[in-house]
């Protein structure tokens, strides 16, 4: 029978330190293999369950966005066959909708694609989708000039935000970050997009989209660092 | 076939919300158990449980998901016994387990279940531990009668047991005013994923009723005041702006209304204490949760509650909704509010009797509430005999409310030992 010289609570006889405060049990009366032979009064074996995945049932839906995905391009084909005859514009549908479909639903078959290799084929399959349109209009400069610079800037803002997001870091800072490199994207967007000059006020409306979103990021930072937020984010919603 | 046996049963009011709060990390889960002279035998085990299901149907189910209610479907399958585990009460997973909504353990002399909340509430899993424990016994050889807490399960199942009996009382006209706030909890550092912190103290019953008869209060009473008094100075050494402290304390309401159902039929009282107000004593404390206490457990005032609960059940607008998005309204709500008004749960299951033969060979029972989110403090209170075993659950590294609980206890005058999970 030991007890804690700390606390006074009688300890079990397994024990090797009080699990109230911590002090180590020296009990002179007994040996070391009289309290390995004390049966613990629990198990010491953890049992840590499956991790459930949070897309249950991901096959079903899977297959239901891709058929739902199909359908429209098939259509599209079809009248491309049959009434709106000439240019092949249903490639351009069938291109968009594989860019997709590989982008937002192709991640979900596979148990854990590597972020880089998905952000690679993702750009990737971004200029395989605008070279569809630059052939299907014959414009190779639209895309040298406005299309692959664009691509280009959001990847470098997407790869940036990965390279940052590599550490563990704070909900709260991670949203801040997230609308910091999309206002980035899309103040470089608007810029390469009027200096291309397929939209003349494209510098403007860029610069109206960075500062809206960088003061929402601002505000982010600011509940990021102030600790009643923090604290009220933390109770609120168990971050 | 048998008479009374069931195919299929709707979740009564309670259980209805526990099938939307369950997680990927957490499900509402408790654990009982009984600790007997001998080691278990596990086959015996196994057996004693098949006939115990057999008494008991309301365990022998599995959760199905209907168009627009969950229910409970008989379970074909034989139910597992496995050997212990050190982190009880994980998450529940309606696939796993051969579908059984509980899971049946042993390690050295004891028998332990941990139960889904869907499926009974504290009052009807002492009932199936004894009955399962009682059965064990007289599978060794042993003679034990029965009683109110050991079934006989050569009996058929009675339908007053298995009835839904939220519905059948639910009957008052006046809305209930929760009133709840915010509350405070004693947040520290987090155990990882699935791993909880238990420790149990196991106390006479009689010395601390003796202290809590010298104040002129009921032991959960005093319990409660104890803990809030805790909390309280927690929070004042904490230097925040200080918050109410709110304990649940569920009520058996088989006491007030004449059920015998072995399923769901308990409420929570919530007994709150504002720092706000001014400087509490102890005795100041423990006048305000006793009278707080006997005021809120009034059976007309608990029926307002019951009805204000049927409420949402019965409206024709929320029964129309489909499956999926009754859970995902019970999951925001759960996230929103719930523990968020609770900073303790203090859960009584009050005095077992067992028939007298059993009490030779039965050391004590076992009972923990499993641990919740945010709260810093579960504690599950039961006695059998003399022995009084009082259970903190929590999912925090940090024993110090717990240390300062049972040192109290001790200061009193109180011989208390403890046992832990993680020693």
């Amino acid at each position: 029978m030991s007890y804690c010289v700390n606390c006074g609570v009688e300890l079990d006889a397994s024990a090797r330190k009080c699990v109230l405060c911590g002090t180590a049990v020296y009990n002179p009366n007994k040996t070391e293999s009289e309290q390995a032979e004390a049966i613990h009064p629990f198990s010491d074996r953890i049992h840590l369950p499956e991790e459930l995945s949070p897309y249950g049932r991901k096959k079903l839906i899977l297959a239901i966005v891709t058929t739902v995905m199909t359908i429209p391009n098939l259509v599209c084909i079809l009248l491309n066959l049959t009434v709106f005859k000439g240019t092949p514009w249903s490639l351009g549908v069938l291109s968009g909708s594989l860019f997709l479909w590989s982008a937002f639903v192709l991640p979900f078959a596979t148990k854990k694609p590597h972020p880089y290799i998905l952000w690679a084929a993702d750009s990737a399959l971004a200029c395989l989708n605008s070279l569809t349109f630059v052939w299907l209009y014959s414009d190779m400069s639209l895309f040298l000039g406005c299309l692959l610079p664009m691509i280009a800037s959001c990847s470098v803002c997407v790869l940036a935000y990965m390279l940052w997001y590599r550490k563990k870091r704070h909900i709260i800072l991670k949203i801040a970050f997230v609308f910091l490199a999309l206002s980035l994207a899309l103040l470089l967007s608007g810029i390469i997009l009027n200096a291309s000059g397929v939209f003349a006020y494209g510098t403007e409306i860029g610069i109206i989209c960075f500062v809206s979103l960088l003061a929402v990021a601002c505000f982010f930072f600011y509940a990021y660092s102030s600790k009643t937020i923090r604290r009220w984010a933390s109770e609120r919603f168990f971050l | 076939m048998r008479k009374n046996t069931f195919e299929w049963f709707r979740l009564d009011n309670a259980a209805k919300i526990f099938p939307g709060q369950n997680s990927r990390t957490w499900s509402n889960v408790f654990r009982f158990g009984v600790e007997l002279k001998e080691e278990i035998d596990p086959q015996l085990l196994e057996k004693a449980l098949e006939r115990t299901l057999k008494r008991i149907p309301t365990f022998n189910v599995c959760m199905r998901n209907g168009f627009f209610w969950h229910y409970f479907e008989k379970n074909p399958k034989k139910p597992l016994v496995c050997p212990d585990i050190n982190n009880p009460c994980y998450r529940i997973n309606f696939k796993e387990n051969n579908g059984f909504l509980f899971r049946t353990y042993y390690h050295g002399c004891r028998i332990c279940v941990d139960v889904y909340h869907a499926l009974c509430d504290g009052y009807g899993a002492v009932i199936f531990v004894s009955t399962l424990a009682a059965e064990y016994l007289r599978l060794q050889g042993h003679t034990i009668s029965h009683n109110e807490f050991v079934l006989d399960v050569n009996e058929e199942p009675k339908p007053e047991e298995l009835e839904d009996s939220y519905s059948k009382y639910a009957s008052s006209k006046v809305k209930f005013d929760r009133g709840d706030k915010w509350a405070y909890h004693a947040k520290q550092t987090r155990l990882p994923r699935h791993e909880r912190n238990y420790i149990t103290g196991i106390m006479s019953f009689s010395e601390l009723h003796k202290i809590a008869k010298g104040y002129g209060v009921t032991v959960t009473e005093f319990l409660t005041a104890m803990l809030i008094d805790i909390h309280y100075h927690k929070q004042l050494r904490e230097k925040k702006k200080q918050k109410e402290i709110s304990v649940q304390v569920p009520v058996n309401l088989r006491k007030a209304f004449p059920s015998k159902t072995l399923r769901n039929f308990v409420l929570c009282l919530v007994v709150r204490i504002n720092p706000n107000l001014g400087e509490y004593t102890f005795e100041e404390i423990l006048r305000s949760v006793s009278l707080q206490l006997r005021l809120a457990n009034d059976p007309k005032l608990i029926n307002s509650l019951m009805t204000d609960n049927m409420k949402i059940e019965r409206n024709p607008v929320a029964r129309l909704l489909p499956l999926p998005i009754k859970d995902l309204g019970v999951a925001i709500t759960f996230l929103i509010t719930a523990e968020q008004k609770t900073s303790i749960l203090l859960s009584n299951v009050g005095l077992v009797k067992l028939p007298e033969e059993m009490y030779e060979h039965v050391e004590k029972y076992i009972f923990y509430t499993g641990a919740g989110k945010l709260n810093g403090a579960r504690c599950s209170v039961m006695s059998t005999g003399d022995t009084l075993i009082f259970g903190f659950s929590s999912c925090y590294e940090e024993t110090d409310i717990q240390r300062e609980f049972f040192t109290r206890l001790v200061k009193m005058g109180i011989h208390v030992k403890i046992e832990s999970n993680r020693d």
